[in-house]
């Protein structure tokens, strides 16, 4: 490649690069200003931000709903999805195509049919504001990218060792728990990761669904910026910007 | 049906769909239970939990019952008025029947509805159904008359004809800015009147759009990637990941923080020299692509670094070795080999863009909401049910339509040979 060329590629790329990061990476030291305003130089360094939303119980509030529904709907996910590629990983026919296809379905439908969908779906059933109402609908989202992530690492699995296993007596259950699933954990980890990462960012059926005692700290950012845009709500989000660097830097341990 | 065992028989509430999991179910069972099995549970949860109550939903764009119910009798009458002047007496009978035999929620309900479809109908229905209450006896027509004159002009029973019909196609022909004439023929509304046409095609526009950026950006940083050193590439594709993995409501937040009038933006502007103050960037077009593309950018370049990962660089050396530029090259052997990943990203961009909701909502002014806040709105301001249905509707047509669209124009197979 002739050298002018070159370097006008590689600055292509490197502002690229800037526009996908930089706006993350800007309003972060916003979170640590002493000031209300969110211009660089920032006034002064502060924790205070920090200190508000910490003492403050709605935040709080919001950062275990969101634990806990991430927790739950990620482990619903990831049995019912584990469960499901163990299947597909075996099928051919059209109807697992089908199946493959339905359950990958929540990635692709807009969030906002998936929310009113729920929302009058759970209202004949008395489950809109509810936790359970909640986490069936978290768990929906987050089933496909278990499934697909199972599936992938299944596919790379030797089966061979599932029937040396039956052929040395030991059952299907006990081949599961013993042979595969140990072998296929990476994948399931990563699947379950991915779920509660999704559960973790999701803030429209949230808001669809959720009683006010019941928000997120997706749900609580969000009426933090419809109020007005205080450092404090850039807190909070940083918070959620280094649970997510925490769950992608995990996410690299456990496939190592 | 030859696919349908002899001994199903298949009621007329089902749905093909049901039908076919149904039958696939009970084939797979006779053969490999323990293979089929663990499958069941996700299916049954994804279609018990996600597919039935989409599918309820979206159903209520057609959905009459909610009036019917109400007016039973009224419904049966009115289908035997042929639209033109004032109904028969019979249909002035069974409304009154029916107004004074309803429930008040259920005449509250039906005055919404009908509310819907034309406003000031909610105080015809509540006055005509408590004023009924009130005086007893005497002829329907009269009656109703004299409660308000507006029962002597055929409009409101043009709306009710139109309404009391277990499968309406009301919010069909509203959501596309068509109206039904007193005769029954459709014609598309006055320029004034219409309200989604526009949004349909904004919405459309805006994805396109964002799509086409999205590839002109991903394609060279996705090429970058694949062809650097693994350390660096490694670095590259740390950099791509971290917005990925931030939440799209915290990636709009940092937009919202870089647009704001006294925002990074502005600042920077204004230091440099460019201005003297700040442009306003909230609440417009700018703002919405400006993010959208932010939003989707990893996601047309991860399938692409995938799919360019698995080119061995012998195939570029190969064709300009036979004499090839390298823009023909490019062209003509690298492209078509990316093609996979390349509408793999495209397919998911323009999707997942069509279904934009916060984004529009946060950044954007009145004029640049998109399909999803309509049909969020629509369901929060007035529990239009139907009306937010056909709008979903449409969503799920366009994005179907692009898929099979990109699909058969983007296969590898087209343009392999060429």
């Amino acid at each position: 490649m002739p050298h002018l060329s070159r370097i006008l590629y590689g600055t292509f790329v490197a502002a690229t690069l800037f526009f996908l990061v930089a706006p993350v990476i800007a309003i972060i030291p916003m979170s640590f200003s002493s000031g209300e305003f969110f211009i660089y130089p920032l006034p002064g360094f502060s924790l205070g931000w920090y200190g508000e939303i910490l003492s403050d119980a709605r935040w709080q509030r919001a950062f275990v709903n969101s634990l806990v529904i991430g927790v739950s709907s990620a482990a619903i996910a990831t049995v019912l999805g584990t469960l499901a590629a163990l299947s597909l990983v075996h099928m051919r026919s059209i109807f697992s195509r089908i199946a493959f296809g339905l359950l990958l379905l929540p990635m692709l439908v807009p969030v906002v049919i998936v929310s009113v969908s729920l929302f009058y779906f759970y209202s004949k059933l008395g489950l809109v504001g509810t936790r359970t109402g909640l986490i069936l609908g978290h768990a929906t989202l987050g089933l496909p990218f278990v499934v697909v992530t199972v599936l992938a690492t299944l596919r790379n699995y030797n089966f061979t060792l599932d029937r040396a296993a039956l052929s040395l007596g030991a059952g299907r259950l006990r081949t599961f728990l013993t042979v595969t699933l140990p072998l296929i954990a990476p994948g399931v980890l990563s699947g379950a990761v991915f779920a509660f990462a999704v559960s973790l960012d999701e803030v429209v059926v949230t808001l669809f669904l959720a009683s006010p005692e019941h928000t997120t700290l997706p749900r609580e950012i969000f009426s933090g910026i419809r109020e007005s845009i205080s450092p404090a709500v850039v807190a909070a989000a940083t918070v959620t910007i280094g649970l997510s660097c925490c769950l992608l830097g995990l996410l690299a341990l456990i496939r190592r | 049906m030859s696919f349908l065992s002899p001994g199903r028989t298949v009621r007329p509430g089902d749905s093909g769909l049901q039908t076919l999991i149904a039958v696939g179910t009970v084939r797979m069972f006779a053969k490999n239970a323990h293979i089929a099995l663990p499958l069941m549970p996700a299916l049954l949860f994804v279609v018990f939990a996600f597919l039935l109550p989409i599918l309820w939903f979206l159903s209520q764009a057609t959905n009459g019952r909610p009036v019917v119910s109400v007016i039973p009798a009224t419904a049966e009458a009115i289908a035997g008025w042929d639209g033109v002047g004032l109904p028969q007496d019979d249909v002035f009978e069974a409304l009154v029947r029916d107004l004074t035999q309803a429930e008040p929620a259920d005449v509250a309900s039906l005055a919404r509805e009908l509310n819907f479809r034309q406003a000031g109908n909610r105080r015809l229905i509540l006055q005509a159904a408590r004023e009924l209450e009130a005086d007893l006896g005497g002829e329907a027509r009269a009656r109703l008359e004299a409660i308000n004159g507006a029962w002597a002009s055929p409009e409101i029973w043009r709306v009710i004809r139109q309404s009391a019909r277990t499968f309406t196609t009301y919010n069909i022909l509203e959501s596309l800015d068509l109206e039904a004439g007193p005769d029954g023929g459709v014609s598309v509304k006055p320029v004034d009147d219409r309200l989604f046409l526009g949004v349909y095609a904004r919405t459309l526009t805006i994805s396109l759009t964002v799509t086409v950026i999205c590839v002109l950006l991903g394609y060279p940083l996705a090429y970058a990637v694949a062809n650097a050193p693994a350390r660096t590439a490694a670095i590259l594709m740390l950099l791509v990941l971290l917005p990925f993995w931030t939440s799209l409501l915290v990636r709009t937040l940092a937009w919202m923080v870089i647009f704001q009038r006294q925002g990074i933006l502005n600042g920077v502007l204004i230091e440099a020299g460019l201005m003297s103050e700040g442009l306003q960037f909230l609440r417009t077009r700018f703002a919405v692509i400006v993010s959208m593309t932010h939003i989707m950018l990893p996601f047309v370049v991860l399938p692409l670094i995938s799919v360019m990962k698995k080119i061995p660089p012998n195939y570029m050396n190969a064709a300009e070795s036979l004499g090839a530029g390298r823009i023909r090259a490019l062209v003509s052997v690298y492209l078509p080999l990316t093609l996979p990943g390349l509408s793999a990203g495209v397919v998911l961009v323009m999707t997942l863009s069509l279904g934009f909701y916060v984004t529009p909502m946060l950044l954007g002014g009145g004029g640049d909401q998109m399909i999803s806040n309509l049909v969020a709105t629509f369901v929060n301001r007035s529990l239009n049910w139907g009306l937010a249905a056909a709008l979903g509707l449409w969503l799920i047509v366009f994005a179907m339509a692009f898929i099979a669209v990109v699909g058969g124009t983007l296969s590898s197979k087209k343009w392999a040979v060429s």
